[in-house]
């Protein structure tokens, strides 16, 4: 046959959509489009983890055991309904809406009666907040190169107030440039990623092409399914320096920085959330993963184990593909001296910044989902001023599921 | 940019929703020739514009050609490795049959770059320039893949025809091996 004559191939009838089409199309599209909202942190992975495995009753021994705390007291907002590690009762599921600053470091956990080691980058920061009257999880990821006035220190990133002043001084910047309160505080290291990923029977990624970071040591067999084990699957949520094969072999590199980051990090939580939440987990597994948790984390010296434990029963009873949100504040990119920083767009950033507030106003979750379907930058105004591609549209070299939809094992 | 965007603003899903799932189908219906199948393929690509339309909006006609195409090359794989039933019932009101195999044959042999620009310039018939945006390239070189890629397709699909004059059959000369 001619190339020139593709028009032959047609259908003789012309194609019309008709309403059955547009409704099939509806249908399927609201379906898809939830199952990209359930994109969940890698910190949130691990806070799901914690949310299974205390669920096998493994509070008892989170209660006995010497899990690292961090005196915060005079930093978080105190909650009313606070529950107290006194009495024997079942934990009781929260009354109110509850923040938690969730971070990821490179920092390796201190020993008992060390001082929390903070002098250290960070690789993930976010706000998870658990709201039980409207039976949601609603996560807010940071750019850490987010520019933010760090009290007493001047205009800075935001991850430099973690490497200065530790999670006090994180939760007086965020508060004081985000204004939204932050109740309790948790940190998990790379190590424990890690583990609980192995643990976990690593995870299944579809990437784009061969891909590589030269600075985690981050390698891919591409394009199609790759299996990630722990120390894989870190080395790709670390990476600010992702670069892609190209036909001729020479390497592309994803211009996004910290924000392709947080979109991939988005894709390996959406992974792995889905494998653990599809695993039967046996009580000795459950075990070797509180183990880790245990070695692996500090929380907050106001956060009643018990207390946690109410929350996590809570959570576990969600339908998490319905009700969990995943948000990143819009901002755009620029640069203060030498540095490529990333400015808050503080007028579209309330809305988003809304959902972590008490009280917010009318849900902007609703089925328009503009909103919550955001990761990055909104709108046409925010591209103007960034590099190519602009930072809401980081390259989708790594996929929670290949092109055709279906899921890669893990 | 060579964007035309409405001074409106970015245009909404329901505005292109036409045009998209016209050009779905079309480019869907080249390549499997059953409508049931093309009509399948056009909401499936339609319903995942939906559901990601902020970052597909911009260059929704590539996006929206380059998911139907992965889409109906699937579907081609997944049928074709069973042992085909000679009796199946061919739903094709153009014909054209044999032609849309050669297609189909002659489009997987191209580099994937290549194979991009030809089935957004030639199957769903997109400008030069929609096709350079969609694909995060310059004019020129879609200008030069695409023909790289014609004269390729060309060769691969004068072979299949020649093959099929000398009573070869497509798939030994398609596959060279069983």
């Amino acid at each position: 046959m001619n190339i020139d004559d593709l028009h032959e191939l047609d259908d003789p009838d012309p194609f019309v959509p008709d309403a059955t089409f547009r409704a099939a199309v509806d249908t399927r599209g609201r379906r898809r489009r939830r199952r990209h909202r359930v994109a969940l942190g890698v910190v949130g992975g691990a806070t799901t983890m914690l949310v299974l495995v205390v669920g096998f009753g493994g509070y008892q021994k989170w209660r006995s055991s010497q899990v690292v705390r961090i005196d915060l007291a005079d930093r978080l907002d105190p909650r009313l309904g606070a529950v107290s590690d006194a009495g024997q009762d079942p934990p009781p599921p929260p009354d109110e809406a509850i923040n938690i600053l969730v971070v990821g470091s490179d920092a390796a956990m201190p020993g008992e009666g060390r001082e929390l080691v903070t002098d250290v980058r960070t690789d993930t920061m976010m706000i998870v907040r658990a709201d039980p009257a409207a039976g949601t999880i609603a996560v807010l990821s940071l750019p850490r190169d987010l520019w933010v006035a760090i009290p007493d220190h001047g205009m800075e990133r935001l991850n430099t107030a973690w490497e200065t002043g530790g999670p006090a001084l994180l939760i007086d910047t965020i508060k004081a440039n985000l204004d939204v309160p932050i109740n309790h505080f948790l940190q998990v290291d790379g190590q424990g990623f890690q583990r609980i990923v192995d643990q976990s029977g690593g995870s299944g990624v579809w990437a784009a092409g061969d891909l590589r970071d030269t600075s985690t040591g981050f390698v891919a067999d591409g394009p199609g399914c790759v299996h990630l084990d722990g120390a894989q699957a870190l080395a790709l949520v670390r990476s600010r320096h992702l670069e892609l094969a190209g036909p001729n072999g020479a390497w592309t590199s994803d211009p996004t920085g910290d924000l392709g980051r947080i979109e991939r990090q988005q894709v390996m939580g959406l992974v792995f959330a889905s494998s653990l939440l599809d695993q039967d987990l046996s009580i000795t597994a459950a075990d070797d993963l509180l183990d880790t948790l245990i070695d692996n984390a500090a929380i907050d010296n106001t956060w009643a184990i018990r207390d946690m434990a109410g929350l996590l029963r809570w959570a576990q009873g969600l339908d998490l593909a319905e009700n969990l949100v995943m948000t990143s504040p819009p901002v755009r990119g620029g640069h203060a001296g030498q540095a490529a920083v990333l400015y808050l767009e503080t007028d579209a950033a309330q809305p988003v910044l809304d959902l972590f507030r008490p009280t917010p106003p009318a849900a902007s979750t609703d089925d328009t989902g503009t909103v919550t379907t955001t990761t990055g930058a909104t709108g046409a105004a925010t591209t103007s001023t960034l590099p190519a591609g602009g930072i809401s549209e980081g390259p989708e070299w790594v996929l929670a599921t290949a092109p055709d939809g279906t899921r890669c094992p893990s | 940019m060579h964007e035309t965007l409405p001074a409106s603003g970015p245009p909404s899903f329901d505005e292109r929703f036409d045009a998209l799932a016209t050009l779905s189908y079309r480019v869907a219906y080249r390549m499997v020739g059953s409508r049931e199948d093309a009509r399948d393929i056009a909401q499936e690509a339609m319903a995942r514009a939906y559901a990601r339309w902020p970052k597909v909006r911009d260059k929704a006609g590539g996006w929206v050609g380059q998911v139907t195409t992965n889409l109906a090359l699937d579907l081609l794989r997944r049928r074709s490795r069973p042992v085909p039933a000679p009796s199946e019932p061919v739903s094709d009101p153009a014909g054209r049959t044999a032609e849309r195999a050669d297609l189909v044959v002659a489009l997987r042999r191209l580099p994937r770059r290549q194979r991009d620009v030809v089935v957004l310039r030639y199957l769903a018939d997109l400008p030069e320039a929609e096709v350079a945006s969609t694909l995060g390239c310059t004019a020129g070189t879609v200008k030069q893949h695409a023909h790289r890629g014609l004269a390729a397709l060309r060769a691969s699909l004068e072979l299949t025809t020649t093959a099929l004059d000398e009573g070869t059959s497509i798939e030994t000369v398609a596959k060279g091996a069983p």
